[in-house]
């Protein structure tokens, strides 16, 4: 069986980068104006995905409501035609628990982002869907709804941005893995707030030396800062070409 | 992670306050494992772990089933976890029992302490089903840690009974499943030495709890929050019940003696810095160091007891035989 080279001598992955580099990125924002209140699409690579962002509305059941705080719900959808395995289905029925422990990771995640308490007696719910898998699910899924939720106007501390790492050979780490990467490298993904090296989510599922860990945290920490930096620069440029575009209503 | 149960006020600010000051409620440092007391029960699996007031006991069981699948080269191993709903201070939420369930399986599952593959009898026909119960007895913080050493320490102590194939009768065997099953000769224990599982390494979980110093409770306001950068964090280890329910956020590491870290959780809350993660998986170290000398002792313990009442002195192969007469 000829196995393809991770990572080849020359210092070249599957896909042609680097060690030290992430695909490409791409995301909009405010790309369903009408039937939410903020939203988002992110790509990087080939994964795809789309976060609505609806809130703070009345809660729909009386129970959540809470009279200090908004109450947050996200709800996660992965359908079957993300990934592009034949064996989907056994896959998805398997992950179902890991989808509901992912959906409790990122209510706490973004429990201590958003400042709950300016919106007593509210909910805030975010719907993720993910259009197409190919690795950094979990790290593009949090990048999406850092994005909604900015797009909404929801007050926040700031940006929470999200990237894997993995480690080759136990020694070589390389930044931001995409499908075929997952399977064959120990990896960790970590959310960083703004541009500083507070973390606010590490996972880690993989076997890893701990000799490493230190070297994993460094390059995920200065990729999840790269990421922010791109993210940023969207926002800011779809933020300009609203304005001008109320400019012109308001002229006209 | 304890929900429905609120302390007041005053017993959250007095908690605060203690660990601002580096104190604890119960007497301990900041950085001080309460002490471990593991029974091992008389049959092989039945496990009984006390960490401080927490009391978590394991019942490791087997049974001989068809594999899955797609892996017929591996055995079972499943994880139930019973959360008794009248451990009063403790209304079980079902992520709670989501957490340990998942956690308990990502750091003996999927770090491959538990060699499957040892545990296939016939590929693609019959395999052994490890099934671990857990039953939380009494309930004072801390369960990740207490349940996760609770389930490594039952799968070391338990035995599987021995099996041999049956080949002769194979042949007349056909698909029939029952005649299958009459291929196997499972020995009980008093024919022959049951054998112990085969378990690679010993992952052992540590959960830190991270506290900031000027907060009150709970909702960190927008104040603290700008200036928690200049404060320093808490951290706390194994902390109890209390403790726990005031934490902002909680880090658990599993990693083994040949320092391998098989799993970091961060589950939101509190930003921590990388460094100070960095610190307390070094600090790990040690007390999974601790940790696992005194599982192998406590295992060695039991071991040599079980062999007092043997009388190894007829058992013994070793007399005056000549090597000609085998």
């Amino acid at each position: 069986m000829s196995r393809q080279e991770i990572y080849s001598p020359e210092g070249l992955r599957v896909d042609g980068r680097r060690w030290n580099e992430i695909r490409r990125l791409s995301c909009k924002i405010n790309t369903h104006p009408i039937s939410c209140d903020g939203s988002s699409y992110l790509q990087i690579g080939n994964t795809k995905v789309m976060t609505m962002v609806h809130g703070p509305i009345e809660p729909k059941n009386k129970s959540s409501l809470l009279q200090d705080r908004a109450y947050l719900t996200v709800n996660l959808n992965i359908p079957s035609f993300s990934f592009f395995n034949a064996t989907t289905n056994k896959k998805l029925s398997k992950n179902s628990k890991k989808i509901l422990e992912l959906q409790v990771s990122l209510v706490n995640i973004f429990q201590d982002l958003i400042i709950l308490k300016n919106y007593p007696r509210t909910q805030i719910i975010i719907n993720t869907i993910v259009l197409n898998q190919d690795g950094s699910l979990i790290s593009s899924i949090i990048n999406s709804i850092s994005l909604a939720l900015i797009d909404s106007g929801i007050s926040m501390y700031d940006y929470i941005s999200s990237v894997n790492c993995g480690l080759f050979n136990s020694k070589f780490p390389i930044l931001d893995l995409n499908y075929l990467e997952e399977l064959d490298l120990p990896f960790l993904t970590i959310a960083i707030i703004g541009k500083s090296e507070n973390v606010s989510f590490l996972l880690l599922e993989n076997n890893l030396p701990l000799d490493a860990l230190e070297k994993i945290l460094a390059i995920s920490i200065s990729g999840s800062h790269r990421i922010k930096d791109l993210m940023d620069n969207q926002v800011k440029k779809s933020s300009k070409l609203r304005i001008k575009s109320i400019n012109e209503q308001s002229i006209n | 992670m304890v929900k429905g149960v609120v302390l007041s006020r005053n017993e959250q600010e007095f908690l605060l306050q203690l660990l601002a000051q580096g104190k604890r409620l119960d007497g301990r440092e900041i950085e001080q494992f309460r002490d471990v007391e593991i029974k091992l029960g008389e049959e092989y699996g039945y496990v009984d772990v006390k960490l401080g007031r927490s009391r978590v006991v394991v019942r490791i069981s087997s049974e001989i089933v068809k594999p899955f699948e797609d892996r017929p080269f591996e055995g079972i191993f499943n994880i139930n976890i019973e959360l008794n709903s009248n451990l009063l201070l403790f209304s079980s939420s079902d992520n709670d029992e989501l957490l340990i369930q998942r956690m308990i399986e990502k750091s003996i599952k999927r770090s491959n302490s538990l060699d499957l593959e040892s545990l296939c009898i016939i590929a693609g026909k019959f395999c052994w089903s490890i099934k671990a119960d857990l039953h939380f007895i009494e309930f004072d913080g801390n369960f990740i840690d207490i349940s996760n050493l609770a389930v490594i320490v039952g799968l070391l102590h338990f035995k599987l009974n021995n099996v041999t194939i049956n080949n002769n009768q194979n042949a007349s065997g056909g698909s029939n499943n029952d005649q299958q099953y009459a291929n196997l000769i499972i020995h009980p224990i008093n024919e022959i030495d049951p054998i112990s599982l085969s378990i690679l390494h010993i992952p052992i979980s540590i959960t830190f709890s991270f506290y900031t110093s000027t907060s009150s409770g709970g909702d960190t306001g927008d104040n603290d929050k700008d200036n928690d950068k200049d404060q320093s964090v808490i951290c706390l280890l194994d902390a109890s019940l209390k403790e726990e329910m005031l934490r902002q956020s909680f880090l658990i590491i599993t990693m083994n003696k040949n320092k391998e870290v098989c799993q970091i959780l961060k589950n939101g809350g509190l930003p921590i810095d990388a460094l100070t993660i960095l610190n307390c998986c070094n600090r790990a170290v040690k007390i999974v160091d601790e940790l696992t000398e005194k599982i192998k002792s406590t295992l060695k313990e039991d071991q040599l007891r079980r062999l007092e009442n043997v009388p190894l002195d007829e058992l013994r192969a070793e007399n005056a035989r000549q090597t000609n007469e085998l």
